[in-house]
C-alpha cells in the first residue's frame, strides 16, 4: 500500500465528520452560533493564531502564547508525574514492604477525580500556575504509576534469576534487567498519562491563570463563544496528538529490541 | 374465573388506574422546564413548582448560569433563570432570548483581605493605596469572576470613583467564585468582588472584611432575570404567563419570609444557615425588569469588549412585559420599563 493511500485512509473519517458537521450547521436545525460550522471555527482559529481580523476579540493573535502556557504547565506536571510515577512504581513493584505500606493509600487516592482537588490545590499552592501544574500532575501520575508497577511485576523471572546467578547486585538487577523489562508497560503508562495531562488543562486552567488553551476555552464559554470553545478543544486535541506521537518515537527508539518481533513493528 | 385470569385482570386494572393518575395533571396543565443555577439568589427557583397555578413546572438545577443558558438556547429547557449579562451575551450571539420577569437582585460585595486596612466605603483610602502600590511597582491585585454580574458591578463602581481596572490595578480572573475565599486567605489577591453566599462566608470566617456594595453605578444592583424563547411564548403563552405568575408569587414570598429561602439554600448546598441568613441581607427579590440599567449593562459590556455588537436596541425590544403586566395587573411603567 502506498504512503498516499495510507494518508487517505487516515483522512476519510475526519473529513466525513467535518463535512457532515458543516452540512448540519448550515441546515439551520440549530442556531448557527450554537453549533458553529467547521469553516467558522477554522476562521476564528485562524484569527486566534495569526490575528488577521479580531474575530476572536481579545484573543486575536495570541494562540502561540496560549499554547506555550498550556504546554509549559503540561510539561511541568507531566515531568513530575513521570519521575515520581516511575520511581515509586518500581519501588512498589520490586519491594514488598513498599507495596504493603504505600499501595493502599495510592489505591484509595487513585479514584478521586482530579477536579475535586481544586479547593485543596488552592489552599496548598495558591492560584495561577502551581495548582494548575499540581492538577496536571495528578491526572498523569496514576496511569504512569500503575503501568510501571505492572511492568515491574510482570518482568520475566528467568531473566532476573540468570542475572542473579551471574552475580548482579540488586541495583544492577533493577537498572539492567527489571527497568528495561518494564519499559513497554511504562511507555503504555506514559502514553495514557500524556493524554490525561492534556485532558486536565481545562480543569487546571480554571484556577485563576491568565492564559492557556483551557483558560481561553473556559472564558469563551462564559461569553457563549462556542466557535472559540471548539477551536480550543481542537487545539488541545492536536497538541495532545503531537505529544503522543513524540512519545511513540521515543518508545520506538527505546524499545529497539522489539523491532520485528511485535505486531506494532509489523504495522509500521 | 381462574387464578391466572384474575391476576391478569387485577394487574391490567392497576396499570390503567396508575396510567390515568399519572396523565391526569398533564391533561389539565402544560409542563414547562425551568432551569436555574446554583447560587444563593438562584436556588429559591426550586420553590416555583409548588407555587405554580395552571402550569406544571419542572425545575432543573444546573451548576452555572452558562449551563442554564446553553440548555435554553439549545431547546433542552423552556425557561431559564440567568443573569442580565447572560441575556446581553445571548443577544450579542444572535440567540432568540426574551426576558419575561426579574427575580432577585443584589448579592455583590467588595471585600478586602486581612492585610488591607481600609474602612468601609473609604474610596479615597482605596485610591491612595492604589497609587502607593502603583508607585512601588506592586499594583493592587483585584479579583472577580470575569463576565459575571459582580465583575460588571465592580468595574462600574471602581470606574465611578476614577479607578480604571485595566490600568490602575492588576486584575485577576478567578472563574469559580467558590475559589475566592481561598485566594484571599492566602494573600494571593488584595481585593475581591464576590457573590453571596461566598461574601458572607469570607466575612464570617475572618478571611476578609467588607469594603463596599458596588451598586452605585449605571448597572445598579441588577443580577437575575427570567428568560425564555419566542417559540415558547408563541406555542405556550398561557404556560409562560403562569410561570411568570409563580415567579411573582415566589418574589412576594421571599420578601415576606426568608426562612424558606434559607432552608432551600441549606438543602441544596448544605451551607450553614447562619451564613445563608447573612447572605440574604444583600439580596433584593424583585420581579421588575429594569430597562435603563439593562441597557447600561449592554453598553458597559460593549465598552469592555465582552460583546462585539451594539445590542441595546435588541435588548430593549426583547424585554417582554406582557406577562408581568397580566400577572401583577400593573402597567409596565411600574415594572421597570
Amino acid at each position: 500500500m502506498t504512503a498516499l493511500s495510507k494518508s487517505w485512509e487516515r483522512a476519510v473519517v475526519p473529513l466525513f465528520i467535518l463535512a457532515a458537521w458543516e452540512v448540519f450547521s448550515r441546515s439551520g436545525f440549530l442556531p448557527a452560533a450554537l453549533l458553529p460550522a467547521p469553516s467558522v471555527v477554522l476562521h476564528t482559529w485562524g484569527d486566534w493564531i495569526f490575528g488577521f481580523d479580531e474575530t476572536s476579540q481579545g484573543n486575536t493573535g495570541r494562540w502561540f502564547a496560549d499554547a506555550l502556557s498550556s504546554a509549559t504547565r503540561v510539561a511541568a506536571g507531566y515531568g513530575i508525574a513521570v519521575v515520581s510515577g516511575v520511581l515509586l512504581g518500581i519501588a512498589i513493584g520490586w519491594w514488598r514492604w513498599v507495596e504493603r505500606t504505600v499501595e493502599p493509600t495510592i489505591q484509595m487516592l487513585r479514584p478521586v477525580p482530579p477536579v475535586s482537588w481544586i479547593p485543596l490545590a488552592i489552599i496548598w499552592f495558591g492560584i495561577a500556575n502551581k495548582p494548575a501544574i499540581f492538577l496536571v500532575f495528578l491526572g498523569a501520575f496514576f496511569p504512569i504509576l500503575m503501568n510501571t508497577i505492572h511492568g515491574v511485576k510482570t518482568a520475566d523471572r528467568n531473566l532476573i534469576r540468570a542475572a542473579s546467578m551471574m552475580g548482579a547486585t540488586e541495583q544492577q538487577l533493577l537498572r539492567h534487567v527489571v527497568f528495561p523489562a518494564a519499559l513497554p508497560s511504562i511507555f503504555a503508562g506514559l502514553r495514557i498519562g500524556i493524554g490525561a495531562a492534556w485532558m486536565l488543562t481545562v480543569t487546571a486552567e480554571m484556577v485563576a491563570v491568565k492564559s492557556g488553551l483551557g483558560y481561553v476555552l473556559w472564558d469563551s464559554y462564559y461569553f457563549l463563544r462556542y466557535d472559540l470553545v471548539l477551536a480550543a478543544m481542537a487545539s488541545i486535541g492536536l497538541l495532545g496528538y503531537a505529544t503522543d506521537a513524540l512519545i511513540k518515537v521515543l518508545m520506538s527508539a527505546a524499545l529497539h529490541w522489539q523491532h520485528g518481533s511485535t505486531l506494532q513493528s509489523r504495522e509500521g | 374465573m381462574t387464578f391466572r385470569s384474575l391476576t391478569l385482570t387485577t394487574v391490567t386494572a392497576a396499570f390503567l388506574a396508575l396510567s390515568a393518575a399519572a396523565t391526569a395533571p398533564a391533561a389539565d396543565a402544560e409542563t414547562l422546564k425551568l432551569g436555574f443555577a446554583k447560587c444563593a439568589h438562584c436556588l429559591p427557583m426550586a420553590l416555583t413548582p409548588e407555587l405554580a397555578k395552571g402550569v406544571e413546572i419542572e425545575a432543573i438545577n444546573f451548576n452555572s448560569g452558562n449551563d442554564v443558558l446553553t440548555a435554553l438556547v439549545s431547546k433542552s429547557i423552556d425557561m431559564a433563570q440567568v443573569t442580565y449579562l447572560h441575556y446581553i451575551t445571548a443577544l450579542d450571539k444572535g440567540f432568540d432570548v426574551v426576558a419575561v420577569s426579574g427575580q432577585v437582585n443584589g448579592g455583590s460585595e467588595i471585600v478586602v483581605g486581612k492585610g488591607i486596612a481600609l474602612k468601609a466605603d473609604d474610596w479615597d483610602g482605596l485610591k491612595k493605596l492604589i497609587a502607593e502600590r502603583k508607585e512601588k511597582g506592586e499594583p493592587l491585585r483585584v479579583a472577580a469572576s470575569r463576565g459575571n454580574a459582580q465583575d460588571i458591578h465592580m468595574r462600574g463602581a471602581l470606574q465611578k470613583h476614577g479607578i480604571n481596572v485595566n490600568k490602575d490595578v492588576q486584575f485577576i480572573n478567578i472563574p469559580n467564585p467558590s475559589d475566592h475565599a481561598a485566594a484571599l486567605q492566602r494573600g494571593e489577591v488584595d481585593v475581591i468582588c464576590t457573590v453571596e453566599p461566598f461574601a458572607s462566608q469570607i466575612r464570617q470566617t475572618g478571611v476578609g472584611t467588607h469594603f463596599a456594595l458596588p451598586y452605585d453605578q449605571a448597572a445598579g444592583n441588577l443580577t437575575n432575570l427570567i428568560v425564555t424563547r419566542s417559540d415558547v411564548i408563541k406555542d405556550h403563552p398561557k404556560a409562560v404567563e403562569a410561570t411568570v405568575g409563580s415567579v411573582v408569587a415566589l418574589v412576594d414570598k421571599l420578601k415576606s419570609d426568608q426562612t424558606v429561602w434559607v432552608d432551600v439554600i441549606n438543602k441544596y448546598t448544605g451551607m450553614d444557615k447562619a451564613v445563608a441568613t447573612e447572605a440574604l441581607k444583600n439580596a433584593s427579590p424583585d420581579y421588575a425588569i429594569h430597562k435603563d440599567s439593562t441597557l447600561a449593562i449592554a453598553t458597559m459590556m460593549r465598552e469592555l469588549k465582552y460583546i462585539s455588537n451594539d445590542v441595546t436596541a435588541a435588548a430593549e425590544k426583547n424585554l417582554d412585559y406582557t406577562f408581568l403586566e397580566a400577572v401583577t395587573k400593573k402597567p409596565k411603567s411600574e415594572l421597570g420599563f
